[in-house]
């Protein structure tokens, strides 16, 4: 069992986190990360999925515990959906996330790690369903 | 150092620096919204705008956002609210005045610079593995919140006759 516990992290119910990560990452619930809380709860809430939101209230948010949440999703075997960056604020603001760039990192070569974004500039980019204008910019031409 | 910390730094600053748009009855009482990002939201009076703040707490990143009201504290609107914006950024809506407004162009390069600036102290942090100290999260909310502050006593006119058009109001 991990550190964090979740409210509701069973996809199917009645599963133990004993029975091995392969196991786990079918009948655990999937996890969402991505830049922007906003993008990654709307997301997640039409996917039925989780966030760190379930572990972690924000007023008990800390880096640390951060980043013990991603090892323990990682030990879980957890499936992981990335939406990838706010692609509208880093072009409004110049400011990308240092906490999304490090669960990132951490993610780097994980097997149940699921892209689920577009890029095709620096600071172009996103998920249909959260960042709308992705198919506007496509239907106006974009590659 | 946790969010609640951090939640609390952002009412207080925010709200300070801010609190003359309702003394001048430019605004209504501002709005607490609180959650994975919370949000104060000021509505302008007579008209359906309003100026958002919002905090993402695991980036001690403030987004300052002028909204269309309603549509943007609909559940789940992120920028889109019915098959269109409904919000646009502040920095972005001074950006589009600058052509018209002699100065803006400079003083939005400074906010950016000023704000920056306190910003790598909590990036410095958080590659250090550690959580920002208070008091470097506390001038980086006052610097940015005197900044908004700034821009909507000078601007304000603007900035809402730039929304309207944007909106057709």
């Amino acid at each position: 069992m991990g550190i964090l516990n979740a409210a509701d992290d069973l996809a199917g119910g009645g599963a133990s986190l004993t029975r091995g990560a392969r196991q786990a990452s079918r009948e655990l619930k999937p996890v969402v990360i991505g830049e922007n809380m906003e993008r990654v709860s709307a997301y997640a809430r039409m996917r039925g999925a989780m966030t760190i939101s379930d572990w972690i209230p924000s007023p008990q948010w800390t880096f640390e515990k951060n980043m013990q949440w991603v090892r323990q999703i990682i030990a879980e075997g957890r499936e992981v959906i990335d939406i990838g960056p706010d692609f509208l604020r880093r072009a409004s603001t110049g400011r990308a996330s240092g906490v999304y760039e490090m669960e990132r990192r951490l993610l780097k070569g994980y097997p149940n790690y699921v892209r689920d974004f577009q890029r095709w500039h620096r600071l172009q980019g996103g998920n249909p369903y959260v960042d709308p204008w992705v198919h506007f910019l496509r239907t106006a031409g974009q590659p | 150092m946790q969010g609640e910390d951090i939640i609390r730094i952002f009412l207080e600053q925010y709200t300070t620096q801010l609190d003359f748009l309702v003394s001048a009855g430019t605004c209504y009482p501002p709005s607490i919204e609180e959650g994975y990002v919370t949000k104060v939201r000021y509505q302008f009076v007579d008209v359906d705008l309003g100026l958002e703040l919002s905090l993402e707490v695991r980036d001690v990143v403030v987004d300052s956002f002028i909204v269309l009201l309603p549509d943007a504290v609909q559940p789940d609107v992120v920028y889109f609210g019915q098959s269109r914006l409904a919000r646009l950024f502040l920095a972005s809506v001074l950006e589009n005045l600058t052509e018209s407004l002699s100065g803006l162009s400079s003083e939005l390069k400074q906010w950016k610079s000023d704000v920056e600036k306190h910003y790598k102290k909590v990036i410095r942090s958080f590659r250090s593995l550690k959580m920002p100290e208070a008091e470097v999260v506390r001038e980086l909310f006052r610097t940015d919140a005197q900044w908004v502050a700034h821009f909507l006593r000078q601007y304000r006119e603007e900035i809402i006759q730039y929304a309207r058009n944007y909106w057709g109001l």
